[in-house]
């Protein structure tokens, strides 16, 4: 591993296995200064605004945000019951964002990072190439997209005109489930850098010799890959994963950019929440933003669970 | 990165009965000179090279490209590829439309700046402690960091939004680096510790021998031996302020105060969107960072597997 | 909130105290009061604070949108103006795009920082809420009386109570292009639903990109177009305090919409199109006829001049109804519990309104303005402008002070658009039942 020297490091599950070595003993009292800039941010700035929001969940509001006393559980209700918001529609919605958009990048991330790890001119040029997205802020990028998909000046249009793709140009951006399927590209392509450059650094950690022993013995590449390289990677595939899950489920900026249709049919929980601030109030608001958290919640508690990625192999 | 050179490999053949039955035609005799690690074919290299290449750039280039159109060129119908001529002078003239560019670059250069310094101040104290010592409360300290983690601004932004009013200071630039630290210290003091935790503790006793104290084994021994590591935390701590969108569109209401994920999206739908500009103040904030990059490519991802929890 | 926050309103008004340790005793205003005021009621009105105001010493904040790109510094000079009579009240301006506008407005009401003096599209929210002053403690009668009265009342609550008053008027007429009519054999701007369909849906036969009528019913004004075409079936959408959103004339009126959509006789993706997106098609000469303002109509003026076009009324079901939409904008006033804030709001709208002040300013939003006297006066000079200001004294209003509205626009904008796919009795009842959810 070029960079990552790092051994397995020493929080949580691993623990047992530097038990040799347990790290030395301090006092609550000892470790407070080191520990308190962070813990301060952490419960102002985190703990505090999520605790804060609970409450708003049960409060009304009127639409401009001017605190109208107690709600009970009325918020959630309507969060969950807006007229016209087919709320199944926005958690299938979330789901398949979710699921496809950090699946996909995963795959394809996979067959990059595999190129990437080969030994070649420019190789240097073609990583760098895939960095870029990663540079540019997703709001730039997708500005792009909706620049370039606009049915009367975009230039994407026009060329997928010119090259016979499309007869006329098309309203990529003007209709719910197109519109969705444009913004599940958008995110995957500015994911690529993270999950590839995740991934490559999980194949850099994989000794070449034990590869070499696989090809000597005589496996194929399909088998050196499934059965040696992928079980290696399987560390930075688990995080590329973890982290991708939370990001895509709080991604917020592409969707609400590119999705110029009507009605809520492109929206997933968490655009919806932006557009209930605006509608409804900060409180019903809340209420979806605390109902987005437990699913958030649930999905990585399920990943954690059955896929285990975690575990010792 | 292969280090074996094929022409050394001296590993002898010895192939086992469940693989071997894959192979077929030859491929069994398979030599110490034709190794894994063969060069590929270059051709379907540069194939690759050239179509991954072309994917990930050509958004930029379109970018780049529209950056130099005049207003009318970039909204005609149908759009010409390319303008009639290249306007370079657009970089000068959009310091002054009504893009404001220069409000949106400063203010995201000095929320994602001093977020990220923040949080290289704040987190690895705490890093490097929770790595180095046991202590009642540091197993609560550690599920916290991993709890905190999976909340973003973008689920709390409600929560944060109120809590600023509250503190009287929505709509300011402090919220923001607030929200950009706090909500990135979690990530950092995860792969940070794992760094940490990987210096032999030896290392450290012999310079408590010497009579270093605790900040001074910090910063003059352990510091510097896992420096490259840090770098690499704080990149995606400087990448995720930089990208930050979801708390500031809420928290900043002030068009001269709004970092650029929220200005640039406001001229999109307006009157003759000028996007030369919007492109052209993009520009000149991507190139900088991909430079950056380039610099510490190798270490881009290095950390995060380094954290990974086994 | 936190002036001496470092990050704080950075640079644009300079340090925002500064008004507080400015010389107590300034210019005496008794003078200034109102003479230059060609109202000569003005005077008397502006007495009580003009005596409170002599040393009057205080800051105002005002919070408006950008129209145009000189906005900021019309507003400046209006302020600069009103300065030399009252040196000491600190005006700090705000100019916000008009995207996102709402939510920094919000925004600053729940931070406890209402502006005093707003200029918004919408006033029923805040005045519903108890946060406004009734406009007429904040502007003298004379000031009042001096906006045109059709104009004037789009600013009265649903409790009849003055809560808003106009600063700027816009009306909607049918902008078409004369070439495009040529070419398709139309000869006269259609009155009636089946006229501007016969026209539209001959323009958009012409081919080559070439579309009949724009119809933007994306987000960001679906709620004017859907008016648009449900008065002109004498539907309306509320009754009183009720939301008669999918009444029969409602739904016939969609079906109507429906079929223009059908029959391809509309540019495509009606339901994700602004009406800056049907403008561009239009100045660029590929579209017959759209609802237009003018302001976009003064750019297409001055920047496509290639594009030849009329003005004419909206058509309606058998050409009778009137379904000419005028729009204004308001000024409302924040009740921040300052006497002396209050005082200097009111001595700066009276400012605001004085002919020789409010006339450039109401010119530099390139939309019309509200009072009578301007009025009168531009629809004389301003010949490309006629037809919209004769239409101004007869011209309809969105339900702006219905308390329901709001949730209702935000329905429309969010639904109306679905009439591409839907049919119109499932959109007006699920936008119906938004609304009333919503309030």
């Amino acid at each position: 591993m070029a960079t990552t020297t790092a051994p397995a490091p020493s929080t949580l599950g691993a623990r047992p296995r530097r038990a040799r070595r347990a790290p030395g003993h301090s006092s609550l009292f000892t470790a407070l200064p080191w520990l308190a800039p962070a813990l301060l941010l952490i419960f102002g700035v985190v703990l505090y605004p999520a605790g804060y929001m609970v409450y708003t969940s049960f409060r009304k509001f009127n639409r401009i945000g001017v605190e109208r006393g107690g709600a009970g559980f009325d918020n959630y209700q309507q969060a969950l019951d807006y007229p016209g918001v087919n709320i199944g529609r926005v958690f299938l919605n979330t789901f398949i964002w979710v699921a496809v958009v950090t699946v996909v990048s995963i795959v394809i991330s996979l067959f990059l990072a595999q190129f990437l790890n080969k030994q070649f001119r420019g190789r240097k040029l073609v990583r760098l190439a895939v960095v870029v997205p990663w540079a540019a802020s997703v709001v730039m990028t997708t500005s792009i997209f909706f620049y370039g998909l606009n049915p009367d000046y975009g230039i994407i249009n026009r060329f997928l005109v010119d090259v016979g793709i499309l007869d006329s140009p098309y309203g990529f951006t003007k209709s719910a489930v197109p519109a969705f399927i444009t913004a599940m590209v958008v995110a995957i392509f500015v994911s690529l850098p993270f999950t590839t450059y995740t991934i490559l650094s999980g194949l850099q950690g994989v000794p070449d010799d034990v590869v070499e022993a696989a090809y000597v013995d005589g496996a194929s590449a399909w088998q050196r890959y499934t059965k040696v390289i992928l079980p290696m990677l399987r560390p930075a595939i688990s995080i590329a994963t973890l982290i991708m899950i939370i990001n895509v489920f709080n991604s917020l900026p592409i969707l609400q950019i590119l999705v110029e249709a009507p009605g809520y049919d492109a929206d997933i929980t968490t655009t919806l929440i932006f557009k209930y601030k605006t509608v409804l109030g900060p409180g019903v608001a809340s209420a979806l933003s605390v109902v987005n958290f437990l699913v958030v919640m649930t999905v990585i508690a399920v990943y954690l669970a059955v896929l285990r990625p975690t575990k010792d192999r | 990165m292969s280090v074996v050179d094929p022409g050394v490999t001296t590993s002898v053949p010895a192939p086992r009965a469940g693989l071997s039955t894959a192979d077929s035609s030859g491929r069994g005799r398979r030599s110490r000179g034709a190794g894994v690690n063969r060069r590929p074919n270059p051709w379907l290299m540069l194939l690759g090279s050239v179509v991954i290449i072309a994917v990930f750039i050509v958004p930029y280039a379109i970018m780049f490209i529209g950056s130099l159109k005049t207003q009318a060129e970039i909204t005609r119908i149908p759009p010409p590829y390319i303008g009639d001529a290249l306007h370079f002078d657009n970089y000068r003239t959009m310091w002054s439309s009504n893009v404001h560019p220069s409000d949106g670059l400063t203010a995201t250069i000095v929320i994602s700046v001093v977020a990220t310094a923040i949080v290289l101040l704040v987190a690895t104290p705490a890093a490097w402690f929770t790595a180095r010592y046991t202590f009642p409360g540091r197993t609560v300290f550690l599920a916290l960091v991993l709890i905190v983690q999976m909340l973003q601004p973008t689920v709390l932004a409600v929560g944060l939004f109120r809590e600023f009013l509250q503190l009287g200071l929505n709509d300011t630039w402090i919220a923001m680096i607030l929200v950009n630290s706090a909500f990135n210290l979690t990530f950092a003091v995860w792969i940070m510790q794992a760094f940490f935790a990987s210096i032999p503790r030896e290392v450290d006793e012999a310079a408590a021998l010497d009579g270093a104290g605790r900040l001074q084994i910090l910063t003059r021994i352990s510091l510097p031996l896992v420096w490259p590591g840090i770098v690499t935390a704080l990149i995606y701590v400087f990448v995720a302020a930089w990208n930050e969108y979801a708390a500031a569109s809420i928290i900043m209401t002030s068009n001269d105060l709004q970092p650029l994920t929220v200005a640039l999206p406001r001229f999109f739908g307006l009157y003759a969107a000028q996007w030369q500009y919007i492109f052209g103040v993009s520009i000149v904030a991507i190139v900088p960072v991909v430079v950056l990059f380039s610099l510490i490519e190798k270490r881009l991802a290095g950390g995060l597997t380094a954290g990974s929890v086994k | 909130m936190t002036d001496s926050s470092p990050f704080r309103r950075r640079g644009r008004f300079g340090p925002a105290r500064w008004a507080a340790l400015s010389l107590a005793g300034a210019l005496l205003l008794s003078a200034c009061g109102g003479d230059d005021e060609g109202d000569s009621g003005s005077d008397g009105a502006a007495q009580p604070a003009a005596s409170a105001g002599a040393d009057l010493s205080t800051t105002i904040k005002i919070l408006a949108p950008s129209y145009t790109d000189t906005s900021q510094a019309d507003w400046q000079k209006v302020i600069t103006g009103f300065n030399g009579k009252y040196p000491n009240v600190k005006v700090e301006l705000q100019i916000e795009a008009w995207d996102g506008f709402t939510e920094k407005v919000q925004a600053r009401i729940q931070g406890q920082d209402a502006p005093d003096i707003l200029n918004d599209n919408n006033f029923a929210d805040y005045a519903n809420s108890d946060i406004l002053y009734p406009i007429d403690e904040v502007m003298s009668p004379e000031t009042l009386q001096s906006i045109e009265p059709a104009l004037l009342k789009n600013g009265v609550g649903e409790d009849g109570t003055q809560w808003a008053a106009p600063d700027i008027a816009s009306a909607r007429l049918l902008a078409y292009n004369t070439d495009l009519f040529e070419q398709a054999g139309i000869s006269a701007a259609p009155k009636t639903w089946d006229e501007l369909l016969d026209a539209a849906t001959k323009i958009s036969k012409l081919g080559g990109g070439v579309y009949g009528y724009g119809m933007p019913l994306g987000q960001e004004e679906a709620q004017v177009e859907a008016s648009l075409w449900v008065w002109g079936n004498g539907g309306d959408w509320v009754s009183g305090s009720d939301l008669t959103v999918a009444s029969e004339q409602n739904v016939a009126a969609f079906e109507e919409m429906k079929k223009f959509i059908d029959a391809k006789a509309t540019q495509p993706n009606p339901g994700a199109s602004n009406r800056q997106a049907v403008a561009d098609l239009f100045n660029q000469g590929k579209l017959g006829m759209y609802v237009s303002h003018p302001g976009l109509l003064a750019e297409t003026r001055s920047k496509f001049p290639n594009v030849k076009f009329e003005v004419a009324p909206m058509p309606t079901k058998d050409g009778s109804a009137s379904a000419n939409l005028g729009v204004t904008d308001f000024i409302e006033a924040f009740d921040n519990g300052d006497e002396d804030r209050k005082a200097a709001t009111k001595a700066f709208l009276d400012y605001l309104y004085t002919p020789e002040v409010y006339g450039p300013w109401a010119e530099g939003t390139g939309l019309l303005p509200v009072t009578s006297a301007a009025i009168q006066e531009k629809s004389a000079s301003d010949t490309n402008n006629k037809p919209f200001y004769d239409v101004l004294s007869s011209v309809r209003f969105l339900p702006q002070g219905n308390p329901n509205w709001t949730a209702l626009q935000n329905a429309l904008q969010q639904n109306a658009g679905s009439i591409a796919t839907q049919s119109a009795q499932e959109v007006l009842s699920g936008i119906e039942e938004q609304a009333n959810a919503g309030g």
